[in-house]
């Protein structure tokens, strides 16, 4: 990067790109996100169970709806956010990004798996089966092998440069499986029902059902994003080791 | 199950133990509720172990550089 790229207040983008000026930074903003997180699900899980009414098709079951929906949202995004720090690593060769890539991985995953899980459990009373092979259902689990897969990949490869690489790779790759996800209740006839929620409609669903399912999206947001910060940091001091910055943080000479 | 007013203004549950019945579907809204609390909390627990033992390695590090 011989010409640093301004943006209009005159910041160098590349200047948080650096591991050494990015940890602080992490450091600083980490809580305040997880904080935003538990208020956002307070206030979620508030108007999820006590505001919003019975849903006169599915009575309580329905309720499952506040996690399930964000757990499935995030699950997709994570991975979207990760093939795009994939693809800026590979492109620039920015160690953090990679890191990033690393960093957002067990949250995904995380977040898929809570949501084949919940959506089993909604399945059971609604559609009388825990789980059937339509193209929602098994798209997804895909997305939770991808993530595994990831983490394998990384894990199993001793040089970093290597492993990142690889790991960015598989992350561009399997990238073309979320659009699959998310058409997948349109493309193909499903049990899996559509979307409640889309950009082009106004959504089927009372206006506090949303809200709630709405403040517990953000609260999975703000939890991803928390998560993620926390554990680059660890990447990073893990990575770093040796890096004469890394001597004179307060965590070090403590 | 009572009408539920325009004004919203029903109460879903009349008691606690309403509450935890959930109408029924107990098993599955607190199945799906208690696997997520667990795994938050599992995920949590993880982070802060990682962070532990980075921080500890970069002790052991700069001590053993400084003597």
């Amino acid at each position: 990067m011989n010409q640093p790229i301004l943006l209009a207040g005159g910041v160098n983008v590349f200047k948080y790109a650096a591991p050494q000026t990015f940890y602080p930074l992490a450091g600083k903003l980490m809580p305040w996100f997880f904080w935003t997180a538990a208020l956002l699900c307070a206030a979620g899980l508030y108007i999820g169970f006590f505001v919003a009414p019975t849903d006169h098709q599915q009575g309580e079951a329905y309720r499952i709806i506040f996690i399930h929906v964000p757990a499935a949202w995030m699950s997709m995004f994570i991975y979207v956010v990760m093939a795009f720090w994939a693809g800026v690593g590979l492109i620039f060769n920015t160690r953090l990004s990679h890191m990033m890539v690393s960093a957002l991985a067990p949250t995904g995953a995380m977040f898929t798996f809570v949501a084949l899980w919940t959506g089993a459990l909604w399945g059971k009373p609604t559609w009388g089966t825990w789980w059937v092979w339509d193209a929602r259902l098994t798209s997804e689990l895909i997305l939770l092998f991808l993530y595994f897969g990831f983490m394998a990949l990384q894990a199993g490869i001793d040089d970093t440069r290597r492993a990142d690489r690889a790991g960015a790779i598989l992350a561009l790759v399997g990238v073309v499986n979320i659009p699959i996800i998310y058409f997948s209740v349109k493309w193909w006839n499903t049990l899996h029902q559509g979307a409640s929620v889309s950009l082009t409609s106004a959504p089927t669903m009372a206006a506090t059902m949303l809200s709630g399912m709405l403040l517990m999206a953000l609260a999975a947001w703000m939890y991803s994003i928390a998560t993620a910060l926390h554990r680059v940091r660890s990447i990073i001091l893990e990575r770093e080791q040796g890096a004469e910055w890394l001597k004179h943080l307060p965590e070090a000479t403590k | 199950m009572a009408e539920t007013p325009p004004g919203g203004d029903k109460v879903n549950w009349n008691s606690w133990h309403d509450f935890w019945v959930m109408g029924g579907y107990a098993f599955y809204v607190w199945g799906s509720y208690a696997a997520t609390l667990l795994l938050i909390i599992a995920e949590i627990a993880l982070l802060k172990m990682r962070r532990l033992s980075a921080v500890r390695s970069l002790r052991q590090n700069t001590n053993t550089q400084v003597s």
